[in-house]
């Protein structure tokens, strides 16, 4: 068979298949006309603004990841409550109060965190968040309606209350709005990918997996990508300029964690290591001169990973191998 | 013995009934009013203090003290009659515990009005105890809205399975929204 006409027979094949097609949609629709710019009609457009937001109840201890309108009515006295969002790495967290019904004389109370924060340890650490703690607190009973939106600053955010009469309670909105360069993020998910970028900014950034993972940094980009290093430290970076950490801890907050490893040069290339914490961190501090990059996979430990661990480490150390 | 029970119980009957003497005096003095001439001065005398006695007789507590008064002038008559002093000075402590009493009364009804002052004050001082208490309540209160709420005790284990159910359900809600999506498409 020459090779012309195996591609004639391959057309012909092609255009029999989607006269296949057209076929079975004159079948279905009889005397409907087929109408190649259905998709682009604002008949679809108005039905898909139309479509109602997701609406279901708020448990007292909840974690939500999506949009919507989300309602807490307390059927007994509920004194230690808290909500905990979390979007997507690019995105930032809006609580929107639509209606609070709650009694602050006495003592209820709805206050949402600008982040998470856990058995006392916070995310984003004091190190790398822009406001110090008291105002990363924003309390309903202070500000009443003046201030009715909060805004997280990164795709984490808590809400904290307490009902103390059966029937009262709140609505609250959440809505998400693109991060354009996120900074500080917590995964969603045990497994994936993601690059931390820092565009000349003076700041401190973390990509925290509560998982125990396996880190693999394909590229990491610091500075200028040319610069010849004549000297190199005998230890550590110096805690100056510009660098990338591995942290590994068991609680949320990367001040208080352990320094598994630091990167001070750019490389190019995987470089694999292995944290079996409960919680894993990539840190970057950025001196502000220069674009920093740091692009790395993760994946969650298996059991028989972690058990592998144990047996040639010490139980109270999250083993660290590279 | 039975001669001084008689004069005490005379002695006793004149204080008791000052105005009859004075009446007698009265009428003595009318009756042989031009002769004697240093009389009408004596009788003179008695008549002025009589002239307040309807008013007295009006208002009560003028009259009370009045009446202790009265009963002192006769008292000092009698006593340069050289009449037993001993009744005499026995009338004046009586007068003294019943003047003495009516102070009380007047001390006591002096007080009555003065109950319902203290019980209002009263009053105002368990009002300002219930809104301290109220302030301090609230003070407290604030207190405890102003601990940071950080007695939440969550392990990572449990804040995994948390955040796995949201993920579940943002996938279910995602799968919704296409299934729409395409009911609207296929439309």
């Amino acid at each position: 068979m020459s090779p012309n006409f195996k591609l004639q027979c391959h057309f012909t094949l092609i255009l029999l298949t989607a006269l296949r097609g057209e076929s079975r949609y004159l079948e279905v629709q009889e005397a409907a006309v087929y109408d190649p710019f259905l998709l682009f009609s604002a008949n679809l457009k108005r039905n898909l603004a139309e479509e109602q937001p997701y609406r279901r109840a708020l448990r007292c201890l909840d974690m939500l990841s999506l949009p919507g309108q989300f309602t807490f009515t307390a059927d007994q006295p509920q004194l230690h409550c808290a909500a905990f969002f979390i979007g997507e790495p690019e995105e930032f967290i809006t609580i929107h109060f639509d209606l609070v019904s709650i009694d602050c004389q006495g003592g209820d109370f709805l206050k949402v965190f600008d982040g998470w924060i856990l058995k006392g340890e916070k995310f984003p650490s004091s190190q790398d968040h822009p406001l110090p703690t008291r105002e990363r607190y924003t309390d309903f009973c202070e500000s009443g309606l003046t201030r009715r939106s909060v805004t997280s600053s990164q795709n984490v955010a808590m809400v904290f209350f307490r009902v103390h009469e059966p029937g009262n309670g709140f609505t609250i909105t959440i809505k998400t709005d693109p991060n354009l360069f996120p900074c500080n993020i917590i995964s969603q998910t045990p497994s994936g990918r993601f690059a931390l970028v820092v565009p000349y900014q003076h700041q401190n950034c973390s990509f925290s997996i509560i998982y125990p993972v396996t880190i693999k940094i394909s590229d990491l980009a610091l500075g200028h990508l040319h610069g010849l290093q004549l000297k190199k430290p005998a230890a550590g970076c110096g805690g100056t300029g510009d660098f990338v950490e591995l942290l590994g801890g068991t609680g949320l907050d990367t001040s208080k964690m352990m320094l598994l490893v630091d990167l001070c040069y750019p490389f190019h290339g995987p470089a694999q290591m292995k944290i079996s914490c409960d919680n894993a961190v990539v840190r970057m501090v950025s001196s502000g001169k220069h674009m920093n990059r740091v692009t790395f996979e993760y994946r969650q430990l298996e059991p028989l990973e972690l058990e592998t661990s144990t047996r040639n480490s010490i139980p109270e150390y999250c083993l660290s191998s590279l | 013995m039975r001669l001084r029970l008689l004069v005490s119980a005379g002695m006793l009957l004149v204080a008791l009934s000052p105005c009859l003497p004075c009446r007698a005096l009265l009428s003595r003095g009318s009756v042989s009013g031009a002769p004697r001439a240093p009389q009408p001065l004596n009788f003179l005398q008695p008549e002025q203090p009589q002239q307040p006695q309807p008013i007295l007789i009006r208002m009560g507590e003028e009259y009370f003290l009045r009446l202790g008064n009265l009963n002192r002038s006769p008292a000092a008559r009698l006593s340069p009659n050289s009449t037993p002093l001993t009744a005499g000075r026995g009338s004046r402590p009586s007068h003294d515990q019943a003047a003495a009493n009516f102070f009380r009364v007047l001390l006591q009804q002096l007080q009555m009005p003065q109950r319902p002052l203290d019980s209002s004050t009263e009053l105002a001082e368990r009002g300002a105890e219930d809104a301290l208490g109220g302030h301090q309540g609230a003070l407290e209160r604030e207190r405890r809205s102003e601990e940071p709420p950080i007695s939440l005790d969550l392990t990572f284990h449990l804040l995994r399975e948390v955040l796995e159910m949201a993920r579940a359900e943002q996938l279910a809600q995602q799968a919704h929204s296409n299934r729409k999506l395409m009911e609207i498409i296929g439309k």
